[in-house]
């Protein structure tokens, strides 16, 4: 359905004195998702997972440059095509809740996307989708400011899910939710992908995304570092083959909560050899000054020299 | 200590009581948990604690005085989404200079962000970047008390460990009370003194 190859994204900004400045931000991102499948992208805050979202469906700020590829359907995604196929073919439910329009009722919202995405208008079900996420009915008559954080959250997945789309890519969808409204909500994104979609998951919440992922591409600065089977990320992570999924897996609450000193390079400073060996416990003098490329494994790829 | 007496809310006069004779206590050092479901205004609450939000009845003392009108207050509320509580317009320098007196280059270093970035605008970091300026601006000199309301739910664990060292050490050495709100148990295990549900503070 979906897959990107060596993705890069830069932004130019002007310094004091009109001197261009280019920041690289992403570099070689490497992730495919089929039909049928849910993939779970994690990583570092900062690593490029939103970029990457923004990326794929071209809603990037204008100083942005992308290149590399990107495949969808089989077809490079060319700016032209992601303007037809945006909200229709895929759909995004985007990290911040700012992205409601603050000033249009909810029910209206959602009848917007479901029209967006070739729905007939009086063919959207509002309350029907409302529902499916726990909403009371009324929150259709309700402005963004009124809603908490939870339903905010809830809306947006239900403007997103309301039509057709064959890629959905759900930024953060279960942040800030309790317990029961985010296992609910990954059953149903497990549904869909069941029913033929595909689904690109990003989220800090590891644990449970695990619940329903097939695959967890991880990020870290701006790079993806490994491509493993959801299963490897039990116990202690013996069999994960990246220190950094490694150290991720470790630092959650009931893993241990483990902080890993030092912090992710900034990325327009990246180190010249692999982007983790500032903080690496295994760096050998190779990782220094070479970037690792990727290699296979059992469950997919990772980018270390010593895995 | 931070004290909540009998408060009730509800936002407006027609509708159902979101918080009824509510009372809770926050001692300096200590960190209580608050967790809920969805909608059942944890937010509220909080917002109440922290001066933004007027209780229909019942009252806010902190160490035996109301909170103050004007000026700096010592209890300080960070929310669940940081792009909601910055001028979008601002620099990040501006907007930690609301905060913070001293040293921004060094404030930066403890929260593992680069200076490079006091000089961007909010949209131009990311959701948990973007957070961690937010938490570094509420522990200016004058806090007393922190309502942190799902403040690391946008950080991956390796940063949000940072960030909770962080802010643990800074809050035992200052003696500064946090309620901190979260959906995540085993979060609040780690982090917390006592643990509440709202539902059992609700009469
Ligand atoms: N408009 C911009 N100009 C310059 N840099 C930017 C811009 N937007 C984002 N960045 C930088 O790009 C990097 C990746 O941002 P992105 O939002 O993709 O991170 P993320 O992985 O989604 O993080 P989080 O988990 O915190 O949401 C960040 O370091 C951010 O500071
Ligand atoms: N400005 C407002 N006007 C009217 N109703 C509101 C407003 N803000 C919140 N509410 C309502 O008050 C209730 C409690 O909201 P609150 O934000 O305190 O919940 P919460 O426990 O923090 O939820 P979450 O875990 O989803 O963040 C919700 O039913 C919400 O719809
Ligand atoms: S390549 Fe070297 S520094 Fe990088 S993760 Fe592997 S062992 Fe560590
Ligand atoms: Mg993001
Ligand atoms: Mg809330």
């Amino acid at each position: 359905m979906l897959s990107v190859h060596q993705l890069s994204v830069r932004f130019t900004s002007y310094e004091t004195g009109l001197k261009k400045k280019e920041t690289l931000v992403t570099s070689d991102l490497e992730l495919a998702v089929e039909k049928g499948q849910v993939v779970a992208v994690a990583g570092s805050s900062g690593s490029g997972k939103s970029l990457l979202a923004h990326a794929i469906l071209g809603i990037l700020p204008g100083n942005a440059r992308v290149s590399g590829e990107i495949m969808f359907k089989g077809t490079p995604v060319t700016p032209k095509r992601q303007i037809k196929i945006r909200g229709k073919e895929m759909a995004l439910i985007p990290q911040s809740i700012g992205c409601l329009d603050p000033l249009m009722r909810i029910g209206k919202q959602i009848t917007r996307a479901g029209i967006l995405s070739g729905i007939e208008k009086n063919k959207v079900r509002v309350t029907n989708i409302l529902r499916r996420y726990g909403l009371p009915d009324h929150t259709a008559n309700m402005f963004p400011f009124q809603l908490s954080g939870g339903m905010a959250r809830r809306v947006l997945l239900a403007t997103a899910t309301v039509g057709k789309a064959d890629l959905i890519i759900a930024d953060e969808p279960i942040h800030g939710l309790h317990e029961e409204v985010a296992s609910d909500i990954l059953s149903h994104l497990r549904e869909l992908a069941d029913q033929g979609k595909a689904i690109l998951l990003i989220t800090h919440d590891l644990s449970r995304s695990l619940l329903i992922a097939d695959k967890v591409v991880v990020f870290y600065a701006g790079t993806t570092v490994e491509e493993a089977s959801a299963t490897a990320f039990s116990g202690e992570g013996k069999n994960l083959h990246h220190p950094y999924s490694r150290a991720l897996w470790q630092a959650l609450p009931q893993n241990g909560f483990f902080p890993v000193s030092g912090t992710q390079p900034v990325l327009d400073h990246l180190p010249e050899g692999c982007v983790f060996a500032p903080r690496c416990d295994k760096t050998k003098f190779i990782c220094k000054i070479k970037r690792p490329p990727v290699m296979p494994t059992d469950g997919g790829f990772v980018r270390c020299f010593h895995a | 200590m931070l004290e909540g007496r009998n408060l009730s809310f509800r936002y407006h006069p027609k509708k159902d009581w979101i918080l009824k004779n509510i009372s809770l206590t926050v001692s300096p050092g200590q960190v209580i948990g608050l967790k809920g479901m969805s909608g059942e205004g944890k937010t509220t609450l909080g917002k109440i604690m922290a001066g933004y939000l007027r209780p229909d009845s019942g009252f806010i003392q902190v160490d035996k005085y109301p909170l103050p009108k004007k000026g700096v207050s010592p209890v300080q509320m960070i929310f669940q989404h940081p792009e909601l509580s910055v001028n979008p317009k601002w620099r990040i320098h501006k907007i930690l200079s609301e905060g913070i007196a001293g040293n921004q280059t060094l404030l930066m270093d403890e929260f593992g962000l680069s200076p490079s970035f006091l000089n961007r605008y909010p949209h131009e970091l990311s959701g948990g970047e973007l957070q961690r300026i937010v938490i570094g601006r509420s522990l200016g000199k004058d806090t007393r008390y922190l309502i942190a309301d799902e403040i690391t739910a946008m950080l991956d664990a390796i940063t949000q460990a940072q960030i909770w060292h962080t802010i643990m050490t800074s809050i035992k050495k200052r003696n500064i009370g946090v309620l901190a709100i979260s959906h995540d148990e085993n979060l609040l295990n780690r982090i917390c003194d006592d643990c509440l549900h709202i539902r059992d503070l609700n009469n």
